[in-house]
């Protein structure tokens, strides 16, 4: 499928701002088998600076330095983006036990090793563990494990954007047992992480048009966020708990990270003296020759 | 005059020197077999390198010596060179107590240590260049992958990065201990922001007008020019094609203010280099390069020494609270525009996690055998090391894996039952923050104490400057000695003193 996407954020200052710096990750780039045709980035006011670089992660980031006093910023990112090559199963051989797939099997893989340690917003813990076990008893395939783990926390948590913020700890969505996208991502990596698995956290975009007679997909309004989880050999298989299913061809990679700090879709400093800011996000992921099939 | 004529002259001077001579013996004699004293051989018998000094300081009146020991630390205070102790409500601002017995290097020991101090230095800079690159000493599996990679001193903001010439510590503090002669451990390579350069300085400063004689008599490698090679080091650091305006890169010194406990270094440095200090108010990003705000305007600036930690150095980038960094630098830093000396993210060489892997380290990257001794270092992270040391903390060091400054630490061997207690205490409930070394009978140089000479321990932390066009070692460095009898920290924030540093010609 083709998709394009539109993604528009806008901040209104009751003051004026005098500098602005900014790092951004709404660009989509050739990740987990999608093709990016076109990508653009139109930032106003005119930026002193910008530079388009891949991060250590290998996602598309945007530098931006605004040095004209401004009270409006508005950045929009428009791609077009092939998602047919996305995988939609998990590939042969995840069939084998999942204990093949943790950091510990695999010492010489280093991204094995690295999404599988701490990262600034997800901790490993004794409680994490604990949840992720029951979905992965002795020998089970790591497939099994992961959608099973996948579905309980589907089934168990309610999807409720007012019980968290966006800095909410994982353990506190644990004891909870509801939250957003950004939270169910972060505890299922957390839950993969506590039992040696390597997993990343993934922004991103998902189709939210129900077909017909289907129940709509929630957690879709902006952008959304689902679990990588490394089958070795810098092979990637995307798993959303939000919706409990793979994150296939309905869905776009922004970017990828070891947690959401790392993979904000905007990150910055302004200088100013405004009290107040109001955000505006406006995203639409449109599907080529289908007409408009998401708008939010 | 040899040694033993010394000694002779010693035991038949006059009334007024028989202090000094008794204590002397006493320096001799007192310690315990297993200390090495830099100075004497035996009771009252110099070492070749102090030969000479010593047959000088015996011709001296004990009255004068401490006349010249005040007039010393007055001149320090003129200066104004403090420094603040955190956590210390009383004094905000100390002087470190400096000793006018200066401590001497054999030119062959300065000669045998440097390649030792070179080869270190040179392996640290390999392994931070590889981990923000192709990381091949984890694939190797030399090093423990989540040792480096979950680590707080990892940025994983720096990889790919590709400072000029590759050089990420553009200045190390290697902390350095004697044991015996020629017998020297690294106790810490400081690679972050290392400390105390200016106070090397100023000791030699001061001996030179004091004791201008001793420096026409004894031939002394000079440290003084510290500051040019500081400057030129930088310099050949610059991004490239920056030296064109004038003939030099724009180099500026970057200070958190004057609250810092190094302010006077910062300030100090700047002048001696003849470079502006800047704090983060005077700089901004203008057109993608870092610029300070002058009286003409925007002045772009090529090469940054750093004395703000890693976490301040640029809001955008780590900690978004930070009023010390500058919002963008990070982003003029890998567009190739400015050089930060040293790299942020260097501190993951000089974890004290790391540092026992040091040997492993250094063979990796030079492919010779380690020259410098390493201390075996126990790791409270591991089930072996972890029972071990706690069957032996009255004989260990104990150290926080991500302390600094002697603060958090237990010398067992120095420390009272209640002490050790209260330390396994702590050592059990976070066993991997802690690690544990054995400790060493450092060796000790006599300070002038108001009996006499006395022995007191000593470190060396000789400064190194690493660049596209070499290396700098200077001769000596600073040496810290633990002021308190029979102490062996030697931190200025927990009262250790300062000595001068002669490597002789």
């Amino acid at each position: 499928m083709i998709f394009e996407i539109r993604h528009r954020t806008t901040y209104h200052y009751n003051a004026a701002v005098t500098e602005s710096f900014a790092e951004l990750h709404v660009l989509p780039t050739d990740l987990d088998g999608q093709k990016v045709l076109e990508r653009s980035v139109v930032i106003e006011p005119d930026p002193d600076h910008v530079r388009q670089r891949v991060d250590y992660f290998g996602n598309a980031a945007v530098s931006v330095a605004i040095r004209e006093p401004h009270t409006t910023l508005s950045l929009e990112a428009a791609s077009v983006v092939d998602s047919s090559g996305r995988p939609t199963e998990f590939p042969a051989g995840s069939g084998d036990g999942w204990e093949g797939f943790t950091a510990d099997a695999n010492p010489a893989d280093l991204a094995a090793v690295e999404f599988s340690l701490d990262s600034p917003r997800v901790v490993r813990s004794a409680e994490l563990a604990a949840f992720a076990e029951p979905s992965f008893p002795a020998g089970a395939s790591l497939e099994v494990g992961v959608m099973d783990l996948c579905g309980r926390i589907f089934n168990e948590f309610a999807f409720d954007p007012d019980a968290t913020e966006v800095d909410t700890p994982v353990s506190e969505v644990l004891a909870l047992r509801r939250g957003v996208c950004q939270d169910f991502t972060h505890l299922m990596v957390g839950a993969l992480r506590s039992i040696g698995l390597p997993a990343c956290y993934v922004s991103g975009y998902l189709e939210t048009d129900p077909p017909p007679g289907q129940p709509r997909l929630t957690g879709a309004d902006r952008t959304h966020a689902w679990v990588g989880v490394y089958l070795g050999g810098d092979r990637w298989i995307g798993v959303d708990p939000t919706n409990n299913q793979i994150a296939g061809r309905r869905y776009v990679t922004t970017a990828r990270g070891r947690d959401y700090s790392e993979v904000s879709p905007l990150r910055g400093v302004i200088f100013s003296d405004s009290t107040r800011t109001s955000l505006e996000v406006a995203v639409d992921v449109i599907a080529r020759d289908q007409g408009v099939i998401g708008v939010s | 005059m040899s040694p033993e004529t010394a000694v002779a002259r010693a035991a038949s001077t006059t009334n007024s020197n028989q202090n000094t001579a008794s204590n002397i013996e006493e320096a001799g004699s007192s310690l315990a077999p297993a200390t090495f004293d830099e100075m004497f051989a035996g009771p009252g018998l110099a070492r070749p390198a102090y030969a000479q000094y010593l047959e000088w300081f015996l011709r001296e009146e004990p009255a004068r010596l401490a006349d010249k020991a005040a007039r010393a630390e007055e001149l320090f205070r003129r200066i104004g060179i403090t420094f603040n102790v955190y956590d210390d409500s009383a004094a905000t601002e100390r002087l470190i107590p400096f000793d006018i017995v200066p401590r001497l290097l054999a030119r062959d020991t300065w000669a045998k240590l440097s390649r030792g101090i070179e080869q270190r230095v040179r392996a640290v800079n390999s392994f931070v260049a590889d981990v923000y690159g192709e990381q091949e000493i984890l694939r190797a599996g030399v090093v423990p992958t989540d040792l480096v990679l979950n680590n707080e001193a990892y940025l994983p903001q720096m990889q790919g990065l590709q400072p000029p010439g590759s050089i990420f510590t553009h200045i190390t503090g290697v902390d350095l201990v004697c044991t015996g002669p020629d017998e020297f451990y690294v106790l810490e390579d400081n690679v972050r922001t290392p400390s105390g350069v200016s106070y090397m300085l100023e000791n030699r400063e001061t001996m030179m007008q004091m004791f201008p004689e001793l420096f026409s008599s004894i031939r002394v490698q000079p440290v003084t020019d510290f500051p040019h090679f500081l400057r030129r080091s930088l310099a050949a650091s610059a991004p490239e094609g920056s030296a064109d305006r004038d003939g030099w890169p724009t180099i500026a010194v970057l200070t958190p203010g004057t609250f810092n406990s190094a302010y006077y270094e910062h300030s100090f440095l700047a002048d001696q280099m003849g470079v502006e200090l800047v704090e983060s108010r005077d700089l901004q990003v203008v057109d993608g390069h870092l610029s300070m705000r002058t009286i003409s305007g925007h002045r772009p600036i090529d090469v940054l020494y750093r004395r703000v930690d890693d976490d301040f150095l640029d809001p955008l980038a780590f900690r978004p609270d930070s009023q010390l960094g500058v919002a963008g630098l990070m982003e003029v830093y890998r567009a190739g525009r400015l050089t930060v000396a040293n790299a942020p993210g260097t501190g993951i060489a000089d974890d004290k996690a790391l540092y026992s892997y040091m040997p492993e380290i250094i063979e990796f990257y030079t492919g010779e055998p380690a020259l410098l001794n390493n201390v075996t270092t126990y790791r409270g992270s591991e089930a072996d090391d972890l029972a071990f040391m706690l069957d032996h903390l009255d004989e260990l060091v104990v150290k926080e894996v991500h302390g600094s400054g002697g603060y958090g630490m237990l010398v067992g061997p120095a420390s009272s039952r209640a002490e050790l207690q209260r330390f396994r205490h702590k050592l059990m409930a976070n066993p991997g923050a802690y690690i544990a070394q054995p400790t060493l009978a450092l060796s000790t140089v006599p300070v002038l104490a108001e009996s006499g000479l006395a022995p007191r321990h000593v470190d060396l932390r000789p400064y190194v400057l690493l660049s596209p066009e070499g290396i700098h070692i200077t001769p000596g460095g600073l040496t810290r000695v633990a002021l308190t009898e029979g102490s062996l920290v030697v931190n200025s924030s927990q009262g250790g003193g300062t000595k001068d540093t002669w490597v002789l010609e």
